[in-house]
């Protein structure tokens, strides 16, 4: 019955396989060509050969193995715990062995180190940093806005000419309508599997990514899952009754989904009443805007302090299942009044 | 499945694209709905289908009125073409063998190949005539109860407009009420049974092809100048009309042809004759617009 729309989605999804394939390539080329971040200290393996070094190994009670090297020739002091699967932490005490560039982390790979007085530094290399669930679901997010934006306003498509097929099968037009929203939804959901599993993979191709599972992933989940069905259900809203000039409002969907917030931002604070009223104005249309609570999803953490936006009356600052929930919101409300225009259109 | 259609009122604003237009389609009948264009032959199916809403009144299908399920059973061709451009052929073909239980793919495929059609072929890139023929083919496919089909020969060639034709002889025979509009008017007198003639929305003219034909005719004469007198003709409530054109009396008489050829006889006519009507004459008598020397019977 929703053959159409299923067309639809896994058009938009082989676009967005190809585009992620493409990136993934371009990660294995980078991967081949700089090599692990961690390579600059392959000296450490080489080290460990040289006459005089001295190398002692022992297994832990946690089963890692510790491998010690002593190089008194140049007063380093190693010590390699190699965990197997769950990477290496590597501890190297010398001087001149840190510099200020160390500071690093590429995926799972971080580098640490500092000076310390005497002229011995210490760096740390670990493999297997962690990576929150929710830098993953909010690279996943963005993915999925564009997806959805590309799914968006099947009604309007519907509308432009193919309402006579649309409208002749044995389906009411609300049920049409709701199924196709269902169909978009399960690709927009897909889109976002599909941008997990890139970025998994990418990091992968440099050492084994450990996803951290918190108290806050399940409501982060929440958050990106719907922040993209609600600019979805927004964009459809704004459509469903257009039979032509669609592609409007997709692309100024996004400028005005921007903009909104800035200028809500920017105004809120002003002294001179007229700007202030504005920015009050504004503050209204983002608590509207789907995509004003896709910056404070990147940046939610449970370790941080929430972000402290004043303005859309703190509704974009409060916790995120809260958010989630007004998300939740939004995309019944549009899609309420997408069905509204829906069942009133004639073709 | 038979189609009542009763005090149908379609209004854009104050202008009334469906006047008051009631017809009953028996089941398994085919019926050939006509008009000049901008008659409301479209808007009357869009109504039938619920796809413009009515102002008043109300279409059933075997008593019942419309509802979603019943669409199972009816197959509708609209005017122009509503296929997805950026979908191929057999796409449409497969849409609908998801969407209704008794589409029947391989009939499809074999009246696409009939036409011509190449399955793999974006519809955007057929011509109109082929995606008539798609339309059509998907259609008959369907094994309907009720084939609405708005204009079905558009862009066909000869040889498959007469394919068209048959397979819609073919569908009634099934027991499928098939209704049609068409320019072609020979194609209707050849396919329908019954016939409407709607003109700004309004019905004109209504019955079966066979039974039009049989009681209307022209009465013609010649008189031997303009000064003749047509008194006790012109109110005949059996005279649709009368066409004065100079010396030239045509008089279009729903019946007793032979007894008004008589009276034009002794009013002093000459070479009288009978003339039989085809339906594009019935058609053409039943919309074209009344002239200064044309008097239209008011109630025929």
């Amino acid at each position: 019955m929703f053959y159409v729309e299923w067309l639809r989605v896994r058009n938009a999804l082989r676009i967005v396989a190809i585009v992620l394939g493409v990136m993934f390539a371009l990660v294995v080329i980078l991967r081949i060509t700089l090599g692990s971040p961690a390579a600059q200290y392959d000296w450490i393996f080489r080290e460990a050969g040289k006459p005089g070094v001295h190398v002692s190994q022992q297994r832990q009670s946690d089963g890692a193995l510790r491998t010690t090297i002593d190089d008194p020739a140049k007063g380093d002091h190693i010590v390699i715990v190699d965990r197997g699967w769950h990477g290496k932490d590597i501890t190297i005490t010398g001087p001149g062995v840190y510099t200020d560039q160390n500071n690093v982390q590429v995926g799972s790979v971080g580098v640490h180190g500092r000076h310390v007085a005497g002229g011995s530094d210490v760096v740390q290399i670990n493999t297997d940093e962690p990576i929150t669930a929710r830098i993953l679901l909010s690279i996943a997010s963005f993915i999925a806005l564009i997806v959805g934006t590309v799914l968006a306003a099947p009604l309007s498509k519907e509308n432009a000419d193919h309402l006579e097929i649309a409208w002749t099968k044995p389906l009411s037009r609300t049920g049409m309508a709701l199924g196709m929203f269902a169909v978009d939804a399960a690709g927009i959901i897909a889109s976002m599997a599909l941008s997990i599993i890139f970025t998994i993979a990418s990091i992968a191709l440099f050492e084994l990514p450990i996803v951290v599972i918190d108290s806050q992933t399940l409501p982060v989940l929440a958050l990106c899952v719907l922040m993209p069905l609600a600019w979805y259900a927004l964009l459809t809203a704004a459509s469903a009754s257009m039979k032509r000039g669609r592609g409007a409002v997709l692309g100024l969907g996004w400028l005005a989904a921007l903009i909104v917030p800035s200028i809500g931002l920017g105004l809120s604070a002003a002294p001179i009443p007229v700007f202030h009223a504005l920015g009050v104005a504004f503050s209204v249309l983002t608590v509207l805007d789907p995509i004003a609570y896709l910056h404070l999803s990147m940046t939610s953490s449970p370790g941080n302090a929430e972000p402290t936006i004043g303005f859309a009356f703190g509704v974009l600052s409060s916790p995120a299942l809260v958010r989630a929930a007004i998300l939740l919101l939004l995309a019944a409300a549009y899609s309420a009044l997408s069905l509204l225009q829906w069942r009133r259109l004639e073709a | 499945m038979s189609i009542n259609i009763s005090h149908l009122t379609k209004k854009y604003g104050a202008f009334a694209a469906v006047d008051d237009l009631s017809i009953e389609i028996p089941s398994g009948t085919i019926f050939g709905l006509l008009g000049p264009n901008g008659a409301g032959k479209t808007t009357t199916f869009k109504c039938m289908l619920d796809l413009a809403r009515t102002t008043s009144g109300r279409v059933t299908y075997d008593g019942k009125p419309l509802a979603p399920a019943l669409f199972e059973g009816i197959a509708y061709v609209p005017e122009r073409s509503v296929l997805y451009d950026w979908m191929n052929v057999a796409e449409h073909v497969e849409m609908n063998r998801r969407s209704f239980k008794r589409f029947k793919p391989a009939r499809a495929l074999e009246l696409l190949d009939t036409f011509g059609i190449d399955l793999r072929k974006r519809t955007r890139s057929l011509s109109k005539g082929m995606k008539t023929a798609v339309a059509v083919a998907i259609a008959f496919a369907r094994e309907a109860d009720v084939l609405v089909l708005d204009e079905p020969t558009s862009g066909l060639d000869p040889v498959n407009q007469r394919h068209v034709l048959n397979l819609t002889i073919n569908e009634a025979a099934r027991g499928c009420t098939v209704i049609f509009s068409s320019h072609q008017i020979g194609q209707v007198e050849r396919t329908a049974e019954r016939i409407a003639v709607i003109d700004r929305g309004r019905l004109v003219l209504e019955g079966a092809v066979d039974d039009l034909k049989a009681d209307r005719k022209i009465v013609e004469a010649v008189f031997p100048d303009e000064k003749y007198s047509l008194d006790g003709l012109a109110g005949d409530r059996r005279i649709a009309r009368v066409d004065r054109s100079g010396r030239i009396v045509r008089l279009m008489v729903l019946d007793g042809a032979p007894e008004f050829a008589h009276r034009l006889e002794s009013a002093g006519g000459a070479g009288v004759r009978i003339v039989d009507l085809n339906l594009e004459d019935i058609f053409l008598y039943a919309v074209a617009p009344a002239s200064a020397n044309t008097d239209v019977v008011e109630g025929s």
